[in-house]
């Protein structure tokens, strides 16, 4: 006879890094694995032909263990515009909301795909078209809210699949 | 436990299985010794036949993708690996895939999730999953599911520059270039006519034949980006365009109520036995409740735009019809006629802090913005489906 048991552990154990992130098993994906096609610091999003930053600006990509190491920065709405550069942008609302994982929470994102991810606030490049705000993504729980432009928040850059 | 061997195997999602083999419960456990004890004269015990049947993959999931789709599904009994078939119309029998339309099938090994590209956008395609094990057996296939591919995310409908304030700017002035209106569908297609800016859709009869963007009445909307088809709404009172079919009532609210424990948050909702706020409601007949599941029924049964696979949408498809160049509603009016400037549930369960599965996501059309709202309250809805 056999005895089987089964422990499930966070992956966030595994890799020794201190994750806080909780996910749920009875709320479908919303963005499961086989939807990205990574290429080292970079991933392609088969469902929107998006390819994503997988660090937040600041952070620096670690191809040793697929990680994002040093601290996300902090920018105005104007700050995270002058981000741009060879196609790479501040994606829009409907874009960053695309990569909230409505399953899991503090980060509300697949670390799989987007490692090191802070559970905060993160800047879209659409702004409030009856107020002085922009529209921001919390990757806490992956609400939205409209924020003064001169708040400081963090960033992920987006661009156009070639 | 003592003298087993354990092997560990990590899987991908970071489970550890520990499997131990040896001790039977006895604490020093030898093989050989117990098979001694056994009585020689004792009859062999035939071994019962292995039932090596492969079983039928469930949670069957299509999910629509830039040109292609997503599928997942649920491991299954004596599966030594998983076969795909897609085609552009029905499955009837798996065995014979490659005779319909665009009709391909596939191995995928032992995953449990695939995605394929290449697809035609627009069109809806039918697939279907069976196990085979380790002998070639195929099993039963599962359910049949359908998506339709679509190009992308909708853009987000914006057409201004802002600066630091709420007055329109030129969007190639100074510190605030490459902003929202300076790019995307809405910045490359800006013809009207099927949308605002660059949203695309077609108007759709109550057949779910596309009729021309002039007509003053219709049904539902497809939209050619993403590919999905959404209810119309209506208004059944005189001075606007009449419908007969009060079903699709724009006022109507609903409770979010999913019987589904595999994707209900644990929480089913609230199915609603006293609130006459939708058409048809009779507090002694469950199936009339004013509850999103109930509804959902209601225009399956009745084929609405010829279509029976009508459903909630989940919140990342019900975000993708937000105008946010509009207020008071966020919507495109030209194509989603009386859309109120209320709350619109989406099928997504909140996942909170204080976990309870209480809430499920909501989009508020005065605004646009995300709302996390109790499965007790009454909403509006538009639902959607995937083609057929």
């Amino acid at each position: 006879m056999k005895t089987i048991i089964i422990i499930a552990l966070t992956f966030g154990f595994l890799s020794g890094v201190a994750h806080a992130q909780s996910c749920s098993s009875t709320i479908d994906k919303s963005t499961p694995d086989v939807r990205f096609i990574t290429s080292n610091d970079e991933v392609k999003d088969l469902v929107t032909n998006l390819t994503w930053k997988r660090c937040a600006q600041g952070q620096t990509w670690n191809s040793d263990d697929a990680s994002c190491t040093d601290a996300s920065l902090t920018f105005t709405w104007s700050q995270a515009l002058s981000e741009a550069y060879d196609g790479w942008r501040v994606p829009n609302i409907k874009e960053l909301h695309s990569i909230v994982e409505v399953s899991c929470r503090s980060p509300a994102i697949n670390e799989m795909i987007f490692p090191n991810t802070d559970s905060d606030n993160f800047w879209t490049a659409s702004p409030y078209i009856n107020n002085a705000h922009t529209w921001s993504v919390s990757f806490t729980d992956g609400n939205d809210q409209g924020f003064s432009k001169s708040e400081g928040m963090f960033v992920r850059l987006v661009k156009d699949a070639s | 436990m003592k003298g087993s061997i354990f092997q560990l195997t990590a899987i991908a999602l970071g489970i550890f299985l520990i499997i131990g083999s040896g001790g039977s419960g006895s604490s020093s456990s030898d093989d050989s010794t117990e098979e001694e004890v056994i009585e020689p004269s004792e009859p062999e015990v035939p071994e019962e036949p292995v039932d090596l049947t492969p079983g039928i993959p469930s949670n069957f999931r299509a999910v629509s993708a830039y040109e292609g789709a997503l599928l997942s599904w649920k491991e299954t009994a004596n599966a030594n690996s998983y076969e795909l078939c897609y085609a552009m119309e029905t499955i009837t029998n798996f065995n014979d895939c490659a005779d319909y339309s665009g009709g391909t099938s596939f191995s995928v090994g032992t995953a449990t999730s695939a995605a394929v590209s290449a697809l035609t956008a627009g069109t809806p395609y039918y697939f279907q999953v069976r196990a085979t094990n380790s002998e070639g057996t195929t099993g039963t296939a599962s359910e049949l599911v359908i998506a339709t591919p679509g190009l992308g995310l909708n853009d987000t409908g914006i057409t201004v520059c802002r600066g630091n304030d709420s007055v329109d700017l030129d969007c190639t002035s100074g510190l605030f270039t490459n902003q929202d209106a300076d790019h995307g569908l809405d910045f490359t297609a800006t013809d009207d006519i099927d949308g605002h800016t660059g949203f695309t859709f077609t108007r759709l009869d109550e057949t779910g034949a596309e009729i021309d963007s002039s007509a003053l009445d219709w049904s539902c909307a497809k939209d050619q980006n993403t590919g999905l088809i959404w209810e119309g709404k209506h208004r059944n009172i005189s001075t606007e365009t009449a419908s007969s079919d009060s079903l699709h009532e724009a006022s109507d609210s609903f409770t979010w109520y999913n019987s589904n424990a595999q994707n209900n948050a644990g929480t089913a909702g609230e199915q609603n036995s006293v609130n006459d706020s939708c058409y048809g409601y009779d507090a002694s007949n469950v199936t009339s409740y004013c509850n999103t599941e109930a509804f959902i029924e209601r225009v399956n049964t009745a084929g609405y735009c010829g279509l029976n696979n009508w459903r909630l949408p989940n919140r990342h498809e019900l975000n993708s019809i937000v105008n946010y160049d509009a207020v008071e509603p966020a919507a495109d009016l030209s194509v989603f006629q009386y859309t109120t400037s209320d709350v619109f549930w989406s099928a997504t369960p909140v996942y909170s802090a204080s976990f309870s599965g209480e809430q499920a996501w909501a989009t508020n059309f005065n605004y646009g913005g995300s709302s996390k709202v109790h499965k007790t309250e009454s909403h509006s809805v538009r639902l959607v489906s995937d083609g057929q």
